[in-house]
């Protein structure tokens, strides 16, 4: 049913075969090979390995917000295992201690209780009176387990939880049942498993409520509400129409901004900030609150770009509109929207940066420059690290054992600027390869401090951003900047971060006519961000699985 | 030997400082004539045990000058936080933990496991196999309340790597096994939560029943890989169950519980006054649950993997960066290793408290202390820091310094414990961290 349906995406990812098989003979492009070498690499595969994901610490908040209403305390829970880079690639892998099983069985009961222990809640929640109203428990159960279970329960489960609610006292029994719904497995893991494909015997199309699942967790972080079950439940899932037709209406909720923040988050390494330590005394315009304000920025410059301006996303390295609060404005030299005793100190603006400043972008917000740097100075290393990873999708191995990481201290006759010093670490072949590759892009933001404030060059220490982007030679980070809103390597990382965030998979490297098929329709967008989104949604990877995650029958 | 009357006295005031009186389970009407064993012929429970900081140490501040028994050797600078427990201790030295890159995770991971670390990048990392805590609890934790137990002091670390960046203890790749920092949740876990009435417990039974009705269907459905998984997690509701219908031995009062909020620091935050406080009441609620028998095999992370707490009364405001900047003799590193092996005495101290049979409960462990590294600069593997505390039950040599001459696998020393503990095991790792010998010279 779904298989016939998305040929059109299917012609995309054949129609750029050229295109990649082109981009292989540059050294630039990570080398596919798809096309060029017939029959020396596996064919093309759609989709990952079909995999039990367990919900992610926000997924699982979110999801209780929805059965039981805001508001809740929710308890802390097993942390989330970031493995292949965001909690949901990770939530497919990580095996859960028991320890973790202890966490959601005292999540269950402390949420029970809080709502159980609230008539008013609790009838909002159960929606009737049980032991009063005929067929009460059974029809909250039918429904609560549909919500929770992302499918209709089958009789046999609708049985079991029946069975647990029955006794003397029925509200005692309906929060057994709700005890128990929300430390089953069926709640706390997405099954997405497929159905073997007539057309292709190694591929697994997700069901209707699989698709439901899949499109509400990368787009809400949370499960489908009634409405998109529904839509799935009548067949409404099975082509691009009725897809695009829910995800406009996901996105056009602000469930679907906070959903994507959280990819942003991951995306952007903003937890780093959460604890960042830097010594006041150096650092002056470090306040308790000042990292949670970079983390805001960040967020809201990103969000306005996918949802409100709806810009060329290659334009987040280049403008110089951004969003601030009193103490970010301080930190950047800007007081002007600020001054005013009834003034907000905390409120975020929008915020036009001189167009002769040094700071711009994605690059020049704070958040990026802060969290990649040193307690004290800053981190070329880290900062080229970033860009190598997070922007260009480039793996840089860890420094290798046995090998002294520490830079000389400047003592007399020897180098002197950070810069000199790096340089002869570089003059060690074991640290050579790696650090060629990082630290010539970090430079480029050397005119920011540790906490991304712009600082003067002097005599002793010039500050030196010169460099060069694999060839490319810039003169600081406004150029750097430039040069990446023009590289194709870019927006290609960007829908690969997507596409493992949204399918909770690292993809094989036969899925890269899929990825460059999105691409491919994010480009023709004019890089827009929303698109890039839709196109993935419709598209093979997001909607096979290569191998059953099901077992012999 | 009894001298159960000693008990109530030492574990007076335990818990938070406040005054309360502990029975403890093996009375000597329980113990044979000599305190030994149980009055019916049961050996007293062996344990083992992990302990774990971080940013390695300075081989020729910590390594004893001397080798020998006794007095033959004596505590290096380093470790002269432990004199008063040397008649317990046992220094490994000269031994290489076969690792390549991946700082810390790679000491940490290897160590536990004895095979190299899975994972390419810096936010994959992760074991291959299960730790060796898990292999013992494997064996040995069926018969307590909890299969093991995982505590924590410092909870700073870089938050977007891989497992064995975070935890020492792990079920198998990417299953971690994370401590718990909260000692009020300690608590809750040890002794609290249990149902107070019969219908209560009826009501937790048939929750479980259903939850585990659910796993099974699961389990049945899936390939392999997940099915394992799910496994894992049905064997966590099997535990939730035991711990339902558990009781603490007769005499085993629960202290008063811990305040909330007694939690460890995490990144910047300054270890003191916080950590201490968390290191102790820690260190007392795993005597309680090592005496009382709730648990056999535990893991105490004093400091994650590439710890980056802060000790501004020494100097400095994040371990982990101050270790690899420090010129010349780091004196601030040096009375940063100092100063965790006091913390590591408090610990030990607090278990040679709390007597059992005719000893205390040092006696029955086998306790492995140790680090991410060597010497933090260079990230260094040979001479791998290594403590052996604890007699397990009779098994261990202890009080002895022992040098390798011929760079012997460090791993052989988590193999010889869990060996001593009475784990049934052929061998641990693969690849040059396997370990198929114990290491004779920690044998009695």
């Amino acid at each position: 049913m779904t298989g016939r349906l998305f040929t059109s995406v299917a012609v995309v990812g054949a129609l750029s075969l050229g295109a990649c098989a082109a981009g292989a003979r540059d050294a630039r492009v990570p080398a596919v090979g798809l096309g060029a070498e017939p029959g020396s690499l596996p064919p093309p595969r759609d989709g990952g390995p079909a995999a039990v994901r367990r919900l992610t610490a926000s997924e699982y908040r979110n999801c209780v917000g929805d059965l039981l209403g805001p508001g809740l305390v929710i308890p802390a829970l097993e942390e989330d295992a970031r493995l292949g880079g965001f909690s949901t690639t990770g939530a497919a892998l990580v095996g859960t201690s028991v320890y973790a099983v202890e966490r959601y069985g005292v999540a269950a009961g402390s949420l029970v209780g809080q709502v159980w222990g609230d008539p008013v809640r609790r009838r909002a929640v159960v929606g009737c009176e049980p032991g009063v109203d005929a067929g009460c428990a059974r029809a909250f159960l039918r429904r609560f387990l549909d919500a929770a279970f992302r499918r209709a329960p089958t009789d046999e489960e609708l049985g079991r939880y029946i069975r647990l609610a029955d006794g003397p006292d029925p509200w005692r029994g309906l929060g057994r049942a709700v005890t128990a719904v929300l430390q089953s497995p069926k709640f706390l893991y997405r099954l997405e498993l497929g159905r073997a494909d007539t057309s292709n015997p190694e591929r697994y199309a997700y069901g209707d409520d699989e698709i439901a699942a899949r499109l509400s967790f990368f787009l809400w972080g949370s499960g489908p509400d009634a409405t998109l079950r529904q839509a799935a439940r009548r067949g409404e899932l099975g082509d691009a129409e009725g897809v695009r037709r829910q995800v406009e209406r996901l996105l056009a909720s602000p469930r679907a901004r906070a959903g994507m923040r959280n990819f942003f988050w991951e995306l952007m390494r903003l937890s780093a900030l959460d604890h960042l330590a830097r010594e006041l005394r150096t650092f002056t315009a470090m306040t308790l609150t000042l990292p949670a304000s970079m983390q805001e920025e960040t967020l809201r410059v990103l969000e306005d770009n996918f949802f409100d301006s709806q810009a060329d996303a290659r334009t987040l390295f280049t403008t110089r509109q951004t969003f601030v609060n009193a103490e970010l404005g301080r930190l950047y030299g800007v007081t002007r929207p600020f001054e005013g005793a009834d003034v907000d100190d905390s409120r975020f603006v929008p915020l036009r940066l001189p167009e002769n400043s040094a700071r711009v972008g994605l690059l020049g917000q704070a958040a990026f420059l802060a969290a990649n740097a040193g307690t004290e100075e800053t981190s070329p290393t880290a900062r080229g690290k970033f860009v190598r990873e997070v922007l260009l999708c480039e793996d840089v191995a860890p420094p290798p054992g046995n090998v002294d990481t520490n830079l000389s201290s400047g003592r007399p006759g020897t180098p002197s600027t950070l810069r000199q010093r790096l340089e002869e670490h570089r003059q060690d072949v074991g640290c050579a390869r790696c650090h060629a590759k990082m630290d010539p892009l970090g430079f480029a933001f050397e005119r920011f401090d540790a906490i991304g404030e712009y600082r003067v060059p002097t005599r002793v220490n010039p500050l030196d951003t010169k460099g060069a982007l694999d060839g490319q030679p810039f003169e600081d980070a406004a150029a750097l900047s430039r040069l990446l809103a023009h590289d194709d390597r870019v927006p290609a990382c960007l829908v690969r971060n997507l596409y493992r965030y949204a399918t909770g998979h690292v993809e094989t490297p036969q899925e890269a006519p899929t990825l460059a098929a999105i691409t491919k329709a994010f480009a023709a967008s004019g890089y827009k961000l929303r698109d890039a989104v839709l196109a993935l949604v419709v598209s093979a990877g997001f909607r096979y699985a290569m191998g059953s995650g099901a077992g012999p029958q | 030997m009894k001298v159960s009357l000693d008990r109530r006295r030492v574990l007076r005031g335990l818990v938070a400082g406040s005054a309360v009186s502990v029975g403890l389970p093996r009375l000597e009407v329980m113990l044979d004539g000599h305190g030994l064993a149980y009055a019916n012929g049961q050996p007293l429970p062996k344990r083992f045990g992990v302990w774990a900081f971080a940013n390695g140490v300075h081989s020729d501040r910590w390594v004893p000058t001397r080798t020998g028994v006794g007095d033959e050797w004596q505590l290096s600078e380093q470790l002269r936080p432990l004199a008063r427990i040397k008649p317990y201790l046992s220094v490994v030295s000269g031994t290489t933990l076969p690792f390549d890159g991946r700082p810390h995770a790679a000491g940490a991971g290897v160590l536990m496991t004895g095979a190299p670390l899975g994972g390419s990048t810096d936010n994959t990392f992760t074991v291959r196999r299960a730790s060796i805590d898990q292999l013992v609890a494997r064996q040995v934790g069926h018969a307590t309340a909890f299969r093991s137990l995982e505590l924590g002091v410092d909870a700073s670390a870089s938050p977007e790597k891989g497992t064995a960046f975070h935890w020492w203890s792990h079920n198998g790749p990417g299953s971690p096994n994370p401590c718990s920092y909260d000692c009020g949740q300690v608590f809750d876990r040890l002794f609290g939560r249990r149902p107070e009435s019969a219908v209560q417990l009826a009501d937790q039974r048939s929750i479980l029943d259903a939850v585990m009705a659910d796993t099974r269907d699961l389990t049945r459905m899936l390939g392999a890989r997940d099915r394992m998984r799910l496994d894992q997690h049905l064997d966590g509701v099997r535990a939730l169950e035991k711990q339902l219908s558990f009781r603490p031995p007769v005499g085993c009062v629960p202290p008063p519980r811990p305040a909330d909020g007694l939690v460890g620091p995490h990144n910047a935050v300054d270890y003191q006054p916080g950590g201490t406080e968390v290191n102790r009441t820690m260190a007392q609620l795993l005597a309680l649950a090592l005496a009382c028998d709730l648990t056999r095999v535990f893991t105490f992370q004093l400091l994650k993997p590439g710890s980056r707490v802060g000790l501004r009364s020494l100097g400095f405001s994040l371990y982990h960066d101050i270790t690899h900047k420090e010129p010349g003799d780091q004196p601030k590193c040096n009375a940063a290793v100092t100063f965790f092996m006091n913390e590591l005495a408090v610990l030990i101290e607090t278990l040679r408290a709390v007597s059992e049979g005719a000893g205390n409960l040092l006696d029955g462990c086998a306790i492995m202390a140790s680090t991410d590294c060597t010497h933090p600069k260079t990230h260094g593997r040979t001479d791998y820091p290594l403590l052996v505390i604890g007699r397990g039950g009779g098994t261990l040599r202890s009080n002895l310094h022992y040098q390798s001459r011929t760079n012997e696998n460090s791993c052989r020393v988590p193999l010889t414990l869990a060996r001593a503990v009475g784990a049934n095991l052929s061998e641990m790792g693969e690849g040059p961290g396997r370990a198929t010998e114990s290491l004779g010279a920690l044998l009695v």
